[in-house]
Order: structure tokens, then sequence, then C-alpha cells
């Protein structure tokens, strides 16, 4: 299945031909030239992976940190995201990678534009890869979960035990949560 | 059970190495190792934060993915004295938490230190909140 990636920019030139090139590798892009459109496509779409420009507002103002600003935003955390620059900072790259307070970086990777084409598809490819890791991995442990409660049904059954009936409901209370979880993210 | 700290430094004694025990003194305690004895010494004992210092250190990023590799639950953070965005990424990419500026005023260092210890649960936030008091009042 084809991944869907939103890639925000305000330069129309450069937001096509990039949206073109990813689009020859086999990806399905959704172009946005501002934040607006972004917060719009990102409640409506299911997107795999964000590609945000760090100033989205105007381009010559140093203080415009609007991508960022989306990637840091509480309600897109799950999103995987990459940030795009024009104008690499030390405190940029901080900002962007830096592990907050629950554990996850605002996004997976930051690119400068001038790096081209091939460094975006090799950051797209591995920030792909991390979040399908990531979601297996929730996955196995909801199946874990699930096993588990199933165990501790059939052995309250074959004892008549009420104590491996409260197991089997707690552990299936639990499977719903990380399911559940793994659906909102 | 007190918080351990680290210090990867090839520098025999860090002119800022003072300062920072200054700024962890409250929060636990400071060992330094050279990047030679650094390996053994993560395998010999646990440590809640390793720093690297990225001016004594040739290519951290590397470090930090040996370490990490080693010990994956490890938590690294990276200090420089004029951090570039490249090395910055470098480190990042790599796995560290963080990678810090290694800060000549103590009090500045003493913030990035307290910041970096909340932001990975090893300090509680309020205790930032008290200092700001402490701060305000003096």
């Amino acid at each position: 299945m084809k991944a869907t990636i939103l890639f925000a920019d305000n330069n129309p030139d450069f937001l096509a031909t990039r949206k073109e090139f990813l689009e020859r590798k086999g990806y399905h892009v959704i172009p946005v030239l501002n934040t607006e459109a972004a917060r719009s496509e990102l409640a409506e779409r299911n997107v795999n992976l964000a590609i945000l420009d760090i100033r989205l507002v105007d381009d010559e103002d140093e203080k415009d940190v609007s991508g960022l600003a989306l990637a840091k935003a509480a309600a897109y955390r799950k999103i995987p995201k990459i940030i795009l620059t024009g104008f690499p900072t030390y405190d940029a790259v901080r900002d962007t990678l830096k592990q907050e307070p629950d554990g996850l970086p605002p996004a997976l990777d930051f690119l400068e534009k001038k790096e081209g084409h091939e460094a975006m598809l090799i950051a797209v490819e591995r920030a792909l890869e991390a979040s399908r890791r990531q979601w297996q991995s929730h996955l196995s442990f909801g199946l874990l979960l699930l096993l588990g409660a199933l165990l501790a049904g059939v052995v309250a059954i074959i004892h008549s035990d009420p104590r491996w009936l409260i197991g089997t409901v707690i552990l299936g209370v639990l499977f719903g949560i990380s399911m559940w979880r793994l659906a909102v993210s | 059970m007190k918080t351990s700290f680290l210090l990867i430094s090839d520098q025999d004694e860090p002119a800022w190495a003072e300062a920072l025990k200054e700024a962890l003194d409250r929060f636990g305690h400071l060992n330094i190792v050279r990047e030679g004895q650094a390996e053994a010494e993560i395998l010999r004992a646990r440590h809640d934060l390793i720093i690297i210092d990225a001016a004594a250190i040739n290519q951290p990023a590397r470090l930090v993915s040996r370490l990490l590799a080693l010990k994956p639950e490890l938590r690294i953070a990276v200090a420089a004295a004029a951090p570039e965005w490249q090395e910055t990424r470098n480190v990042l990419r790599a796995g560290a938490v963080d990678y810090f500026r290694r800060s000549p005023n103590k009090e500045e260092l003493h913030f990035t230190i307290r910041d970096i210890l909340v932001s990975l649960s090893l300090i509680a936030p309020w205790s930032q909140l008290i200092d700001a008091d402490i701060g305000e009042l003096s």
C-alpha cells in the first residue's frame, strides 16, 4: 500500500518539484501551502508521514517557526514527521530532535533543503520504517495481552476459579486499551 | 537512591567539570572517565545520565552509537561549547537525548542541566519552580 505523505511548504515551485519526485518513488503526496491547510488535512486524512517546512508563513522572518509549532502540537504528536528548512541552525535542530518529556521528539528527522531529493528520500524511508517498527511492537504487545487473557480464561474455566476470571478481565481491558491506542495512532 | 551522572571527557580536568559538578551536586553524584574507560564503566555501574564532552571526544555521534549498542536503555547528552547544526543532528540521530551548549556561565549551565533532568523525569518539575521563586526573592 502506498504511504500517504503530507508535504507543507509555502514555496509552490519547491513543493511541486518535491511532490513530483516523491510520487515518482511511489508515495501519495498531499501538498499544502500553509498551516491552516496542513491542520485541516491532518485532521481529515490518514497521513503516514508529514514533511513540514519550518517557515510556513514568511521565509524572510527568522522568528517564523510555524512548521515546528505544528510538529509540536499535541494533536499531531503521534504522526511521524520530518522538518525541512532552508535556514538550518543549532537551535532549530535541537528543538526538532530533542526528546520531549513524553519521550518523543517533535520530529524524527531534520533536513536542509539544499541536501536535495535523495537525502529526502532516505529520510522518508527511514522515518516510515521507524514508524512501522513502532506500530509492530505495539501490536505484538497487544497480541501478547490477548493471549494472556485467553489463557487466564481457559484456566478460570478448568479450575472454576474466579481469581483467574478477574485476571482475564484485567488483561482483556488492557488489550482493549492497547488496541484503542494503536487505532488512534 | 541517589542519581548517578557520568562525564566522559578526555581532558584531565576539564575547566567546566567543576561548574557541572556544582550544577549536579544537589541532584546526585558525578563521576568523570576518559573515552577509553567509558564502556567498562558503563558495564560496571548504573548511571542515570551520561554526559559526553564533545570538545574532548573525536566524533561524539559514534561514541553515542557505540554506548547505546552496549546498553540501549542509557540516556546520553552531549555538551559542546559552540554546537554546529550538522553535528547536533548526527548526535541526536544517533540516539542522544540532548545536545546542549556548554555555557561558561555557571547559572546558565545550571538551568540547562536542570531542564534536561526534568525532561528525563530524573527530577520533579516543581524543583524548577522552587528555584525560580528563590531567584525572584533574591
